[in-house]
């Protein structure tokens, strides 16, 4: 029976963990929890609730890969550290793969490689 | 700067180490998204279960690191496992008391089925022991080293509510030889509240030792040939787990229960089946660590 393997230390999980919203996100600047949730909600249609946000972002502050930039008021903003963008860009290359391999699969790939059939509506998501 | 709204309160399941970190943001998130209005109930028990499992992975049983760090965290599962096992073992040789009287004889499963449990007790037992004998003088370097202060007040409190209960045993015990059979076996409804209370008690007891050693172990740093002794050891437990749920079941079906049926036995089984679903999980995680612990 095929198992789901634990991601490896230093890397991320599939594209709809928290882990790897909370950091496309943080790619586009530093946020704090609530606009975290509204960014996140509007680029993948996801709604993170208060505990499943807190709890990734104490993951990913642990591993290094965020860190605060700062207090505003009692909010206190994340951005990507070094690490966040190196584990981040890994991550985009490897769905980026898994995108292309399904998009030739499926008969989707037109000229030049672009993927086409696919409405790609929703931001952060477009080939 | 806004007004605190009170949803500090839903904050109190995660660790305090934790809340002092992350809560006051936690806590203007959820005055940014709910405002004024009431926090949903799905929200709430999102809430509820993260602190949990933030206060589960402090206390290094969840979501370890490694393969030492998965090794210790399945050992101190089945060790929480064991502890249920042991009360609600207590709590089936209490309803289970004469029961060889009450037999009708040319039965032999209810006699087969006491032993194994009264066995695979004793092998557990020991097999805990030896697990604590190995782990103690990797512990005591741990607290030479500076550790004593955080291992001494869980220890002092386990050790306090173990003062406690013994002598309020003592006390019951001294009460319950001067009352007679039906009286100390429910007929008499104040010796039945104290006995009740005596098991939650010794619930108590357990949980503070369990608690004790998880807040001893998982800072302590065991040598790798003391974590396999500990894995194997802690499989054994798990099989003696297995045996004591299996003896009970072959007594009780194999007539060594007559007449109706305790709530109380019922209990301690259904206890002992959700003890060993835990002990599975945390032998599963010792059996997989392990080779990696092997090759080191």
């Amino acid at each position: 029976m095929a198992r789901r393997s634990a991601p490896a230390p230093g890397t991320l999980g599939r594209p709809n963990e928290p882990s790897v919203l909370i950091l496309t996100s943080l790619a586009s600047g530093a946020k704090h929890g609530y606009a975290l949730t509204q960014d996140i909600e509007a680029f993948a249609g996801v709604v993170l609730g208060p505990g499943t946000l807190y709890g990734a972002i104490t993951r990913l502050e642990e591993r290094g890969l965020i860190e605060p930039a700062g207090v505003d008021e009692r909010r206190r903003p994340y951005r990507l550290t070094a690490a966040g963008t190196a584990a981040l860009t890994e991550a985009v290359r490897d769905m980026r793969t898994l995108a292309d391999v399904g998009a030739t699969r499926l008969g989707l790939t037109g000229p030049a490689g672009r993927l086409i059939g696919i409405g790609g509506s929703r931001p952060g998501w477009s080939a | 700067m806004r007004q605190r709204r009170g949803h500090e309160s839903w904050l109190r399941w995660y660790p305090a180490e934790w809340r002092a970190r992350y809560g006051d943001e936690l806590e203007v998130l959820l005055e940014d998204t709910y405002g004024d209005g009431p926090v949903p109930i799905g929200v709430r028990l999102s809430l509820v279960r993260a602190g949990s499992v933030e206060r589960l992975r402090r206390s290094g049983l969840a979501s370890p690191n490694g393969a030492r760090g998965r090794v210790r965290s399945g050992a101190l599962i089945v060790l929480c496992a064991w502890a249920v096992v042991v009360w609600a073992g207590m709590v089936m040789a209490k309803t289970s008391e004469h029961w060889s009287a009450a037999t009708p004889p040319g039965r032999p499963l209810p006699g087969a089925g006491y032993a194994v449990v009264q066995w695979a007790a004793r092998a557990g037992a020991v097999a805990v022991m030896l697990a604590a004998g190995l782990s103690l003088p990797s512990i005591v370097r741990g607290g030479r080293r500076g550790g004593w202060e955080r291992m001494l007040r869980p220890v002092v409190r386990a050790a306090a509510l173990t003062v406690v209960t013994g002598l309020v045993g003592a006390a019951v015990v001294v009460w319950a030889h001067h009352l007679d059979g039906p009286q100390r076996n429910g007929a008499y409804w104040p010796y039945t509240v104290v006995a009740v209370v005596g098991a939650v008690m010794v619930a108590a007891v357990l949980g503070s030792w369990v608690a004790a050693t998880v807040a001893v172990v998982v800072p302590a740093t065991l040598p790798d040939r003391v974590l396999r002794a500990c894995g194997v050891l802690t499989l054994a437990t798990v099989a003696a787990i297995a045996c004591v749920l299996g003896g009970t079941l072959t007594w009780w079906f194999g007539g060594g229960a007559t007449g109706p049926v305790p709530v109380a036995l019922v209990a301690s089984t259904l206890l002992m089946a959700c003890a060993l679903g835990v002990a599975a999980w945390g032998g599963r995680r010792v059996l997989r660590s392990m080779p990696d612990l092997a090759h080191r």
